[in-house]
């Protein structure tokens, strides 16, 4: 690769737009200044387009193998680097659940091929949630970014403890989601104001805090690692406050859905919305955004999770959960916050509980950059969507912020 | 005004005042055609309805076919034990089938909630909700209005007891939305885990004691216990229940004033409703709801056929 990307902008150190040209050569980093370079191969003129480190969503799910009609390897990569991403964490939900190092050793053969960079979180849990443990520390030696929890999995204490445990001494994190499908069976949207108009029963906010303070209690008791994921509710937050405060090793995520939407968004039975964990009341949301702001919540993902027409449209009580979102988190996070908020949580602040190395665009890094446009506006729609599913309820929308470009693993992806 | 506001039954929260007051009216003249010897007219001739129930159902499905059968449309009938459901075909495939069969109107019970809206947004037909899982029963809940309506002469201002299974449902909540479009006060009685959390957000009150929630209405609403909900642990038992949330002779007696007991059917006798409450000559329009039904489903099926948008 030898390609000069030509009148660039970045976010100088005073927040101010500074013109550069940047120079990448043999995919690495070889100039970034006002001068122009002298040659190149291949020449991109920007137009004035902004960059930064690549972007990273840790927490992703590719569908492979076993439920490929949904998304496979191939065509998940596609929609995370039109969605600007250098990097994708995927997550064990597939079929079988992905808990063994062959199964870890298949996906990283099947996304060697491809941009961007994927990183595997296998379960820490044996397929058939009997709670036995994986065979994790094998898996942490081929290169697991983190252990996560499968969605299909209800964990007891106990497991959860013993693999707090167990994984202490390789420091990686164990990935636990927080909504609690026992104490309301069947129930799957918020106990609040909507459900009530609705004629349905809810999960009370309360289910998510018990289990945020039992994890934590048992963070503290293991002094382990872990990342809370999909938290929904304010009452949350104080108790994840108090934990970083004490020092314990706890990170927590939020999905961008939760911070543009909420209760009410469901009323209209579009099962689009029909989200695990359920979107919040407006107050909820109101907190998701400002812990986010203060840094208290460390990561947004695009949680994406692909579904076939089928699997979504029919009675809510039967779709599946969730939506895919890769391609559109980036115009959605700018509706809440402001772009250079947004750029800073995709490029910073999810690499940062994972320990993923904020490189790529010194003179000397492996290439990772994302080019982005604030300003454009485009439709998300069946052209522009490179996901095998199009479970979205941003489906021909209109957005305003695109990203435009990806160099990833050193390697030219795409500009356009 | 001469026409709804909507294309679709699928809940009373969607219609307004107006549409309430435009199906009585249109009502009462079908319940005058119903009073006479000759109770057919051709106001629905041409017009083929599926009357397509997932869900088993005795008293709404023969209202809705009869109120069909007077109005002169042509009618198919579905049922769920009868159908391919039960081979794995989709809502969506099921009723796309009888429509392709060039049918106008479908009116739907099913068990999950939001089921007619999903249906409405997929087909072209009108759809009735005839009841989706615990949220709403449309029509029931404007015959109960209609039932109220013609005994008191009036819904607004009048105090509304809704007693029994609030939390599973339906007809409550139509009920409540229902009522309260028409100005009235509405209480809700039965036992704490059967009363939804954040009910009063709808604007209602909520009492616990019996005695005293019967004290303060005008118009009671019985709701039917469902026995299998028993086992769930919702209450202790079924004679526990009788005893503190039954709607018993002496307890009326007791209250030195006649109130009006409805019941949407069908009834547990004995248990949410004692059978002198339920026949009582003064206190009961019990029979008299299920006669207004016909009536009020031919208003809701003439007004949804003949609105100009539609068709």
């Amino acid at each position: 690769m030898d390609v000069i990307f030509k009148n660039a902008q970045r976010v100088g150190p005073k927040g101010q737009p500074e013109k550069v040209h940047l120079h990448i050569a043999n995919g690495r980093v070889a100039y970034i200044g006002h001068d122009m370079p002298n040659h190149a191969a291949e020449m991109v003129d920007t137009k004035g387009a902004f960059f930064s480190v690549g972007w990273f969503d840790p927490l992703a799910n590719f569908c492979e193998p076993g439920l490929e009609h949904k998304e496979d390897i191939e065509s998940g990569a596609r929609v995370a680097i039109r969605g600007g991403f250098t990097r994708v964490g995927v997550l064990p939900d597939t079929d079988p659940v992905l808990d063994s190092n062959p199964q870890l050793a298949y996906i990283v053969e099947r996304s060697r091929g491809v941009l961007p960079h994927v990183h595997v979180l296998p379960s820490f849990v044996k397929r058939g949630n009997h709670g036995e443990l994986s065979e994790v520390l094998e898996m942490e030696e081929a290169g697991a970014l983190a252990f996560a929890q499968p969605r299909s999995v209800m964990l007891h204490s106990s497991v959860v403890l013993k693999s707090m445990e167990y994984l202490r001494p390789t420091g990686k994190r164990l990935v636990l989601y927080v909504n609690d499908k026992k104490t309301v069976p069947g129930a799957f949207v918020h106990e609040g104001m909507a459900n009530v108009q609705m004629g349905m029963r809810g999960i009370p906010d309360f289910c998510e805090e018990v289990l945020v303070k039992q994890y934590i209690e048992l963070l503290r008791y293991t002094q382990s690692s872990c990342h809370l994921s999909g938290i929904s509710s304010r009452k949350s937050l104080p108790y994840i406050e108090k934990a970083k405060h004490e020092g314990l090793d706890i990170s927590c995520d939020v999905s961008v859905n939760q911070l543009l939407f909420n209760e009410y968004h469901v009323l209209g039975f579009d099962t689009n919305y029909k989200l695990e964990p359920p979107l919040r009341s407006e107050d909820d949301q109101l907190a998701l955004i400002e812990a986010v702001k203060s840094g208290l919540i460390d990561v947004v993902t695009a949680q994406h999770q692909p579904h076939e027409a089928d699997a979504k449209r029919t009675e809510i009580h039967l779709a599946e959960f969730g939506v895919i979102g890769l391609q559109t988190v980036f115009p959605l996070l700018c509706q809440v916050f402001s772009v250079e908020k947004a750029v800073e949580i995709l490029a910073v602040h999810n690499r940062r509980p994972f320990g993923v190395a904020e490189k790529g665009l010194n003179v000397g890094d492996e290439a990772e950059i994302t080019f982005y446009m604030p300003d454009t506006t485009w439709v998300f729609d069946e052209a522009a969507n490179e996901s095998k599913s199009a479970n979205s309820m941003s489906m021909g929308k209109l957005l305003k912020g695109k990203a435009v470009g990806v160099v990833a693993k050193g390697q030219f992806a795409w500009y356009g | 005004m001469s026409a709804l506001s909507v294309k679709h039954l699928l809940g009373i929260k969607h219609l307004d005042r107006s549409d309430i007051g435009l199906i009585f009216s249109t009502a009462d003249n079908f319940s005058t055609i119903l009073n006479r010897q000759i109770k057919k007219v051709p106001s629905l001739r041409d017009i083929t309805i599926a009357n397509v129930f997932f869900e088993n159902s005795t008293r709404t499905r023969i209202s809705f076919e009869l109120a069909e059968k007077r109005l002169s449309a042509d009618v198919v009938n579905f049922s769920a034990s009868s159908s391919s459901v039960s081979k794995g075909e989709t809502l969506l495939d099921t009723v796309n089938n009888i429509l392709a069969m060039k049918v106008d109107m479908v009116v739907m019970r099913h068990p999950h909630v939001g089921a007619c809206h999903f249906l409405a947004n997929h087909i072209n037909a009108n759809v009735i909700n005839a009841g989706d899982g615990t949220h709403e029963h449309p029509t029931q809940a404007l015959l109960d209005a209609y039932s109220i309506r013609k005994r008191h002469g009036r819904v607004e201002g009048l105090n509304v007891l809704i007693m029994g299974d609030i939390l599973h449902s339906r007809v409550a909540l139509s009920n409540i939305f229902c009522l309260l479009k028409l100005g009235a006060n509405v209480k809700l009685c039965g036992p704490p885990t059967l009363i939804p959390k954040n009910i009063e957000s709808l604007g209602v009150a909520v009492e616990y004691n019996l005695d005293a929630a019967l004290a303060w209405c005008d118009v009671v609403n019985v709701l039917r216990i469902q026995l299998e909900r028993q086992k769930d642990s919702y209450f202790p038992s079924l004679r526990e229940y009788a005893r503190y949330y039954g709607l018993g002779l002496e307890r009326l007696n007791r209250l030195q004033k006649e109130i009006t007991v409805l019941h949407p059917g069908p009834m547990n006798r004995g248990v949410e409703i004692d059978s002198r409450v339920a026949d009582h000559p003064r206190h009961s329009i019990i029979l008299d709801q299920v006669e207004n039904g016909v009536a009020i489903r031919m208003a809701v099926l003439y007004l949804l056929a003949s609105d100009p948008a539609t068709f």
